[in-house]
């Protein structure tokens, strides 16, 4: 195995895999993004066995059966427990008595049809050790330390992947051993990276273009192309690197190599990496920790001993834990951990709190807990079988001790199990925390990937069961194939239905008590819904759980738990990265607070003339596409429905004489009557785009010109580019013929004839095309011939006003072609037969060649043009985990910020990181009676609706003399206004102010408007202070 | 937080706007839209003109560039010959772009690209070219553009 093989997907091996079935691409699309085919293809030939089949097995179950492996088979032979029902989604009260394995291995079964799920025979796993032979990958939960230690010794030997965890409570840890010389062929998962070379010194010193940040890390590996002098380098064995700073690193000698002229590409090439595991035996004695949370760095050892103490313990009591808050069992317990910590080789001074909790939540079994620890564990057993991404190496311990309720009092007696479904939560919290989770109103937005996990462990939770609790969930989605390979609450036979209402029906059957409890929506939240989410509705929340794919959706929410003083829950995930933010009222700072990277777009001349890069090809073909079969088409229903568009459209200011030549391309000179006629059109617009277009540029910029300052002009960023000669054998030529051919055809409503290729080809072949002059120079054109094939694409032709006529006359008129109407082609990335990928794939890859930049294949393409997000079920539970840990402090009422935590994590590295959320901004201002101290966030000034003049006084008391006032968009005051725009203004109350300026009349169902203020204070300064809340009189 | 800030600018243009240029709102209602009227500098081809130049600000301002538009059709090598007048240079590149840079900076750097156009990285390369190696006949078409397009 190559290093280089490992990342390569060639397109032609993925159309052999997903014609024989090995990958459904369009339901692990979203994750195939995440894993890539190599590791996909891995772990569709990897049995896995899961051990233990409480909350924390059945989340590891779910998510490798999404995931999709080979096979999945469950052992547990007990019997369940009703308080099992605390974190095992798949049981119901009536499995009650019957074996956990058995009743759950069906359920599991119907998430991924491609994962055949069964049920591990035999009493005791350690016993028969021969038979784990059948597994390439073993995960151990609730099993004996005993057991844990003869069967991960068994797979040690050999070579099967071994990974151990299980929770307490509040507690959590993992343990991997995935044998000598395990190989990481891709430790990070992030894209190679790439950049222009601008020179490289006698010292091996390479800079980067235009002080670009060259991305790489020390110990990378790159390798060269395109380099003058030191031509050596080109194609050469990967070279180490060591950085030297963000544009500069160093390749080390390159004596003998010559000396560096011009040009040149590097590349990363990711290496495999490998990494020796230790035995259970060994690392228990010296183990090797990850840390999860820097605040606790000496927990680990903590933890290591304290899980050994809880082992021994249960030896000692017939396999039993300690009781809940049982004071006894936990002084044993220390008393164990103690023995443990003098007799190891590092004398760890324990924490004797942190012994006794994790005594009295021992018996505790949290979902919030079981999801976190499901995602990760599922994750490393991913890694395992297929190589991809770092593995935890080799203990992860983890705790979340700072959810433990301060309103309520815990005590053995609060603690003990009462025979209810949430008995495994109520150990850890208390009966009297249970209730007050039960009474919660929540509001989820969203119920996609996060909103599914977040809702199971809601139910499993017993949020909103109680007499005063509810549970609001919107989303306006229906449910596509490719959501079921992570929303577990949806199937199959779902696909087309509405979210929000499935999902409750899911859970519903998850925990019946929710029944009667759930209030599914089908609305977008946003300003054009605030009809349905009115003020009545948000008062009556107790807070909210965003689950929303976009920044703009959670913009708005955040906005709104603002003005409403809600408490909010924020995540998002992005292949295997994660965060979550806790937004609380007068505390911390809100989701807009932060601001993300804006999304990366390309200068337009990059794109137009000077691309240099795959994605810049994928970006002009993605605008060809729209150029093509979208905007012109409707235009034409434009021209053909509204009586004055051309009026209109002569008094644009722009250039309107492209908008005529496109109704006059496509109603008269290009509208095909055959299917041929349509092969034609693709065809003349491969040689505009692929060689005139290319031609004209290198006519302007000859390949030997230069720039004012001498240098060669086809340098550095800019590639010189080459015209393509049309050659109908090439399959990226003919694809492209195809795909334009059958998406013109759709514009016009023309039957595609579904042909072999042989029959575009003998079309193709058929066609005479013109050849190519460059012009010179630059003529206004009012002469020109309007066929002539020489004409540039549209877009850069120099109009006059009496062409512009005869564009118009040319024109059929709207009457003599009524009941006509061409069908813009709407952007569906993930339909595999409407050619919309295929056109761009082909476009991109085409102008790749012009420019000698390498292809991309499709499969790559659909992921850049049609940004996907790449998604995978392990990352979404672990964030809903995460976020649910935060759930209960909120519910607990803390008003501590150091109890809260921001969480980022990135499974593939592994990464977990947790910080203090930032609290709010404060701000001062200079009043009229001193110095005022403002929360820039939550405070407001709170004015009733009167007019304008009065508002600029009320301010003027408080000494803030007002230099601007907006709402919305809308700019209602500014004191450089005139007096005579001010004279009608300054008497407006604040709403007729606003409905006057913004043109729009507010709502009925709004209750007040926002303003938004500059002032300056008394010291003169211009102050930033709290937005304005208006009430309206009504 | 784009508000405020888009405001104080305004209110800095409004009151001492720099040279040859005069800043409004395209419509109250919208504090994201801008028209600015440019006047071409003397002693380029665009002297006597006056250009409508659009300026649009994204919600993320300013961490994201303004997009700057010529609403007013202009001959010049930098400024695209379609019903979009776009520009891309320099500052204004989403890569280049600094939050710390202010639209009145954007605006005069506009400005002098009507005196010093850049040729080389010009979206129109027929016309570039044509400034590169024919500057009499590059001059005599902007002028006449800049009468019939760009003088009310």
């Amino acid at each position: 195995m190559t290093d280089t093989k490992m990342q390569v997907d060639t397109p032609q091996e993925t159309v052999e895999m997903i014609k024989h079935g090995e990958i459904d691409e369009s339901l692990y699309s979203r994750q195939l993004y995440v894993l890539g085919h190599e590791a996909m293809k891995r772990m569709g030939s990897s049995n896995v066995l899961i051990v233990g089949l409480k909350g924390l097995g059945v989340e590891i179950a779910k998510n490798i059966a999404l995931a999709g492996v080979k096979s999945l088979t469950l052992y547990d032979p007990a019997p369940v427990a009703i308080a099992d029902l605390s974190s095992q989604f798949f049981l119901q009260p009536e499995d009650v008595g019957k074996p956990r394995a058995e009743v759950t291995a069906p359920r599991v079964a119907e998430l991924n049809s491609y994962v055949p799920v069964t049920v591990h025979e035999g009493n005791n796993i350690a016993e028969d050790l021969e038979q784990l032979k059948r597994y390439q990958a073993i995960v151990l939960t609730l099993t004996p330390l005993k057991e844990q230690l003869a069967i991960a010794e068994f797979c040690h030997k050999n070579g099967i992947y071994v990974t151990v965890t299980d929770t307490f409570g509040l507690f959590g840890y993992l343990f991997n051993d995935f044998g000598k010389n395990f190989t990481v062929g891709d430790a990070t998962g992030e894209e190679a990276v790439s950049g222009i070379v601008a020179g490289i010194d006698d010292t091996g010193l390479v800079s980067a273009l235009d002080e670009t940040r060259h991305g790489l890390e020390d110990g990378d590996f790159v390798t060269f192309s395109e380099i003058k002098g030191m031509e050596g380098l080109n194609d050469s064995a990967p070279r180490k690197i060591t950085v030297k700073g963000p544009y500069t690193f160093s390749i080390g000698d390159v004596s003998g190599l010559g000396t560096y002229q011009s040009g040149g590409l590097f590349t990363q090439v990711k290496m495999p990496k490998f990494v020796d595991f230790q035995s259970l035996g060994e690392q228990l004695k010296t183990p090797e920790f990850v840390v999860s949370d820097f605040a606790k760095f000496d927990r680990p050892q903590q933890l290591h001993i304290g899980v050994q103490a809880l082992h021994k313990f249960a030896e000692n009591h017939d396999g039993q834990l300690p009781r809940p808050h049982n004071e006894s069992d936990a002084q044993d317990v220390l008393k164990i951990a103690n023995d443990l910590a003098s007799s190891g080789e590092d004398k760890v001074e324990l924490d004797e709190k942190v012994m006794k909790e994790l005594s009295y939540q021992a018996r505790g079994d949290l979902n919030p807990l079981a999801a976190l620890f499901g995602g990760i564990a599922a994750q490393e057993v991913l890694k395992a079988v297929s190589g991809k991404f770092n593995p935890i190496n080799q203990w992860l311990y983890f705790d979340a001790l700072e959810a433990l309720p301060s309103s309520t009092a815990r005590s053995e007696e609060s603690c003990k199990p009462l025979g209810s479904r949430y008995d495994g939560q109520i150990a850890v919290f208390g009966k009297e925390f249970q209730d007050k989770i039960a009474n919660v109103t929540q509001f989820l937005v969203g119920a996609g990937a996060i909103g599914c996990e977040t809702l199971k462990n809601w139910a499993m939770m017993g949020l909103g069961t109680g007499p005063k609790g509810k549970i609001f969930i919107t989303d306006m989605d229906q449910i596509e194939k490719s959501n079921l390979n992570r929303q577990f609450l949806f199937r199959t036979k779902d696909v087309g239905r509405l979210k929000s209402e499935c999902a409750t029906t899911a859970i519903q059957s998850m925990n019946p008590e929710l029944q009667g409890k759930i209030v599914a929506l089908r609305d977008r939240v946003g300003p054009d819904t605030e009809h349905v989410f009115d003020e009545k509705f948000w008062q009556g929340l107790d807070g909210v759980t965003n689950a929303l794919d976009n920044v703009d959706a959670r913009t708005y929410v955040d906005r709104r738990c603002v003005f409403f003083r809600k408490p909010l829950l924020e995540s998002g995930t992005l292949g295997t990265k994660g965060n979550t933010q806790v937004v609380l009222p007068h505390i911390t700072e809100s989701y807009s607070s932060s601001q993300d990277p804006p999304e990366k777009t390309f200068p337009m001349c990059t794109l137009k003339s000077f691309p240099n890069r795959i994605e810049h090809t994928i970006a002009w073909a993605r605008d060809l596409f729209q150029t093509y079969f979208v905007g012109p088409p409707e235009a034409v229903n434009m021209y053909l429905s509204q009586p004055n568009y051309i009026e209109k459209t002569l008094k644009q200011a722009g250039n309107e004489k492209q908008t005529l030549e496109h109704l006059r391309d496509f109603l008269v000179t290009d509208k095909p009557l055959t299917f041929d006629d349509c092969i034609v059109w693709a065809r003349t617009q491969f040689e505009n785009q692929y060689n005139n277009a290319i031609q004209q540029l290198l006519y302007n910029f000859p390949k030997d010109s230069t720039t004012s300052s001498g240098q060669p002009f086809w340098s550095g960023p800019k590639r010189a580019p080459t015209p393509l000669k049309f050659d109908s054998t090439n399959p990226t030529h003919l694809g492209f013929i195809i795909a334009g051919a059958n998406l013109h055809a759709f514009n016009y409503g023309i039957k595609s004839p579904n042909a072999d290729k042989e029959y575009y080809r003998k079309v193709v072949d058929n066609i005479i095309v013109p050849e190519f002059t460059p012009k010179s120079g630059v003529k206004i054109q009012a002469d020109e011939n309007e066929a002539d094939p020489n004409a540039q694409p549209s877009g850069s032709s120099f109009d006059d006003g009496n062409e512009l006529q005869q564009l118009v006359e040319s024109l059929p008129s709207p009457k003599s072609l009524a009941g006509f109407r061409l069908s813009p082609v709407e952007f569906e990335k993930d339909d595999d037969t409407n050619h919309h990928i295929d056109f761009i794939t082909a476009a991109s890859n085409l102008r790749a060649d012009n420019y000698d930049i390498p292809q991309a294949d499709r499969h790559r393409t659909k992921f850049i043009a049609g940004k996907i997000i790449p998604a995978i079920a392990t990352a979404t539970a672990l964030v809903t985990g995460l976020v649910a840990l935060e759930l209960y402090k909120i519910i607990d009422g803390k008003d501590d910020i150091e109890q809260y935590k921001n969480g980022f994590v990135n499974l593939a590295l592994p990464f977990l990181g947790f910080s203090e959320p930032i609290a709010s901004p404060k701000g001062t201002y200079m009043g009229k009676n001193g110095e005022v101290t403002v929360d820039k966030i939550w405070d407001r000034f709170e004015v009733a609706d009167i007019p304008l003049k009065d508002f600029i006084q009320h301010f003027a008391d408080l000494g803030l003399e007002i230099s601007m006032v907006s709402s919305g968009v809308s700019l209602l005051y500014a004191s450089f206004y005139p007096p005579s725009k001010l004279k009608d203004r300054l008497p407006m109350p604040m709403s007729k102010l606003v409905e006057h300026i913004s043109k729009k009349p507010i709502p009925d169902h709004q209750k007040n408007v926002i303003f938004e203020v500059t002032a300056e204070d008394q010291n003169e300064e211009d102050v930033e202070i709290p937005y304005v809340m208006v009430t309206l009189q009504k | 937080m784009s508000q405020k800030r888009i405001a104080k600018e305004l209110a800095e243009l409004v009151e001492s706007p720099p040279e040859g240029i005069k800043v409004e709102l395209a419509d109250e209602s919208d504090l994201y839209l801008w028209n600015v009227y440019m006047e071409g500098p003397e002693g380029s081809p665009f002297q006597n003109g006056k250009f409508l130049v659009k300026l649009k600000l994204p919600t993320e301002y300013p961490f994201k560039p303004p997009a700057v538009s010529f609403g007013t059709k202009i001959y010049h090598p930098n400024v695209t010959n379609d019903d979009k007048g776009s520009m891309c240079l320099g500052m204004l590149r989403p890569d280049e772009w600094k939050p710390s840079s202010k639209i009145a900076a954007v605006l005069q750097f506009a400005r002098q690209l009507l005196v010093e156009p850049m040729p080389d990285d010009a979206v129109e390369g027929r016309i570039a070219e044509q400034y590169k190696n024919d500057r009499a006949r590059y001059d005599e078409l902007a002028k006449e553009w800049t009468r019939k397009y760009a003088t009310a």
